[in-house]
């Protein structure tokens, strides 16, 4: 692979344009009558990760906040709905709901986080490389941007994103062999496919910081005497890479970007001169070194901080998640309960589906998994 | 109310609703492809709907591997991928419309080339191809028929079904790729980890078939496709091709020479064979990249590429004239 420096300043400054790739060739770029000098763009920024999942703290913290407040105020109404719908049949008001105490974003988080590190120990056991576990957890943490945990079980979700990661990343394992393991009906693993790809909007291709922590480790051995140390080194980032997965660093930052502060902050720990390589890579001229310091370093020493003092680095303790969930289960929307009355009386007024398609014929008979796309959407 | 929660679903229905499909143009073991339009625009696409419903696994892998790739990729010489979305059963994928492809011209026997035509083609197709090797994208079914060409003539690589990327160590890959008469000898023998060489060996193959007008190297079994290649190219040695024999699948062949490339491609230029035989050099490390290819003297010497709108056409017929022609055939006419 390249290495991971090529793309280490992200953000369309000055230091793209150095590192631009420039090709001198008719061949090359699109006239072909005048040889000239045509930049390629940043790989990095063609991506889908770069153009449509990168966030400010703010921001995210903002998203989430209106998504919560949104998903508590359909459910509150969706309940009263219900309960009217109970009178008018005759039944008592169900009153265990009027007491409720719905789930802060703070507490969403923590489900996920567990939930996170759970999917972590089964892709340790199936011993994967690391990038597929990378993959699922940030496929839902991206479907959990737009949605909660009140509409959909992180636990459900979760099955789904492994499932898909497998095979988005080349370790296809059939439905009846995960099911299997997991010890889930294969229906409730492939059921949620078609939402979570939407929820992705169908973005497969995830970065993750591991393949530039390599580059940089290759890298390194060009300014080093103890190759032994170095290693040790590289593994002890390589932990940091892993903690990083449960932050939102891979919304802030470039998967280069965490590397690095994963390798900073290992030089630290394992009192590893990191100063030779960043002198040697980024600081051999004035400019570079200027450059290194006013921007990059500030970001290295940000993302360093989350991997230090960020409590979603901390191992969500199973008591506090057993707690969330216990609430969870009690401030479930009643309009995706199947057997409630607004999910039926909905059902029954619901139009038949988008019968306007003209291409859909023979092949498309009705299934159960048709309703999936329409499904859950109350409002 | 717009709801954020909805965002994905509402998304998903928007997209829907702006496409229609028009007519079907193609039908595979897949997918079915029909001409659409796209209602915002007027714009004609083409939309590729591929029945999920039937596969047992969910989403299927070449689903998974066209969409993946193709959302990263955007180039004059890729096809472009402009939406996604589900309905009912299936998944549906927006691409652009082109009228035809390279196979069709290569088989439409009125037309005739000219070697800048040949040229302007290669550059297209090795600018496209590339863009996906410095993406880490290996496209592994290279062919003419998945070379588009559209009205105004540019060409652009399509069908990413069986797109992966590579690049890292020790990853195993199936040899099981790419259409047998483009297929790289490397994966011929099985190799369980290969790269750039086999999408470069494949269009090795597309330049001698637009410098033939016939397929190059068509065998019918695997067998005979080592068969066919050797006795054109001749038996590789140790020399050739170091290592060769620890590849899975490698078996010992009759000892074919070597005949100078300039004995079947006669009316062929030095510059245009010295290209054609870097890109089927048997050892794929010193086959050449996408990238040397471009910077090679080829594409700098005379004649020049032919421009696009000069470039050949094929020209399909619209269906008014097509059913006047079955009309005056009817009529014996």
């Amino acid at each position: 692979m390249s290495t991971a420096a090529e793309n280490i300043n992200g953000k369309s400054t000055d230091a793209s344009q150095e590192n631009t790739t420039t090709v001198t060739s008719a061949a090359v770029t699109n006239g072909t009558d005048s040889k000239k000098e045509v930049p390629l763009k940043q790989l990095f920024e063609q991506s889908t990760q770069y153009n449509h999942w990168r966030y400010t703290q703010s921001a995210l913290n903002q998203l989430r906040g209106k998504v919560n407040q949104e998903a508590i105020a359909t459910i509150r109404q969706n309940i009263e709905e219900e309960n009217q719908q109970r009178v008018a049949q005759g039944l008592p008001r169900d009153d265990s709901t009027t007491s409720l105490k719905f789930l802060t974003v703070d507490e969403e988080l923590s489900l996920l986080g567990f939930y996170e590190r759970r999917m972590a120990q089964i892709f340790r056991y199936w011993k994967l490389p690391s990038y597929v576990m990378a993959t699922a957890i940030v496929y839902m943490k991206r479907f959990f941007l737009e949605n909660t945990a009140m509409d959909y079980h992180p636990k459900d979700v979760m099955l789904t994103c492994m499932f898909l990661a497998r095979k988005t990343e080349n370790y296809l394992m059939t439905i009846e062999d995960f099911s299997n393991v997991i010890k889930k009906p294969a229906e409730s693993i492939l059921d949620l496919e078609f939402l979570v790809c939407k929820n992705l909007r169908f973005h497969f291709t995830v970065h993750h910081p591991y393949r530039p922590c390599i580059g940089f480790f290759y890298d390194m051995q060009a300014v080093t005497d103890n190759m032994k140390r170095l290693q040790k080194m590289h593994e002890t980032a390589i932990k940091f890479i892993d903690t990083s997965l449960h932050t939102d660093l891979c919304f802030l930052y470039q998967p280069s970007q965490i590397a690095l502060a994963a390798i900073r902050l290992a030089c630290k720990e394992e009192s590893y001169e990191f100063e030779r390589y960043a002198n040697y890579k980024f600081r051999a001229t004035e400019s570079a070194a200027q450059m290194y310091d006013e921007i990059l370093l500030p970001i290295l020493l940000a993302i360093e901080q989350v991997l230090t003092d960020d409590p979603r680095c901390k191992e969500v303790e199973k008591s506090v998640a057993t707690e969330i969930d216990k609430r969870l289960k009690m401030c479930k929307d009643p309009a995706k309960n199947p057997e409630s009355l607004i999910y039926i009386k909905r059902k029954r007024t619901e139009p038949n589906g988008d019968d306007d398609d003209d291409d859909d014929d023979d092949e498309d008979r009705p299934s159960k998994r048709t309703r999936l796309g329409e499904d859950g959407f109350a409002e | 109310m717009a709801s954020i929660r909805n965002h994905a679903e509402q998304h998903n229905t928007a997209v829907y609703r702006d496409y229609k499909k028009d007519r079907k143009v193609g039908e595979g073991a897949y997918a079915v492809v029909y001409l659409g339009t796209q209602l915002s625009t007027n714009k004609v696409v083409a939309i590729k709907k591929i029945k999920i419903g039937q596969f047992k696994d969910g989403l299927d892998m070449s689903a998974i591997r066209e969409v993946k790739t193709l959302q990263e990729l955007r180039h004059p010489n890729v096809i472009e991928l402009m939406e996604v979305y589900f309905h009912k059963t299936n998944l549906n994928l927006v691409l652009e419309y082109l009228e035809s492809d390279l196979e069709m011209i290569i088989k439409d026997k009125s037309i005739v080339f000219m070697p800048g035509d040949v040229k302007h083609w290669m550059l297209m197709t090795l600018r496209g191809l590339d863009h996906c090797h410095r993406n880490w994208i290996l496209h592994r079914d290279m062919k003419p028929n998945n070379l588009l060409l559209g009205r105004d003539g540019q060409l652009k690589i399509a069908d990413f079904g069986l797109a992966r990327d590579f690049g890292d160590r020790n990853r195993q890959m199936t040899a099981q790729v790419v259409t047998r008469w483009y297929r790289a000898p490397e994966l011929l023998f099985g190799a369980r980890e290969y790269g750039f060489g086999v999408d470069i060996w494949a269009i090795g193959c597309i330049f001698a078939e637009l410098l033939l007008r016939n397929p190059y190297l068509p065998g019918s079994t695997d067998m005979e496709q080592l068969d066919t290649m050797f006795r054109a190219l001749g038996t590789p040695t140790e020399a050739d091709w170091p290592s060769m024999d620890k590849l899975p699948n490698h078996i010992q062949f009759k000892q074919y020479p070597k005949t100078p490339l300039r004995l079947l491609f006669t009316a062929a230029p030095p510059d245009t064979l010295e290209l054609l035989e870097s890109m089927l050099i048997y050892d794929p490390n010193r086959r050449i990249s996408a990238r040397e290819a471009l910077l090679h003297p080829y594409f700098y010497n005379k004649p020049r590429p032919t421009p696009l709108e000069n470039l050949p056409k094929h020209v399909r017929d619209t269906p008014e004239v097509a059913k006047q022609k079955r009309k005056a055939e009817a009529m014996g006419a």
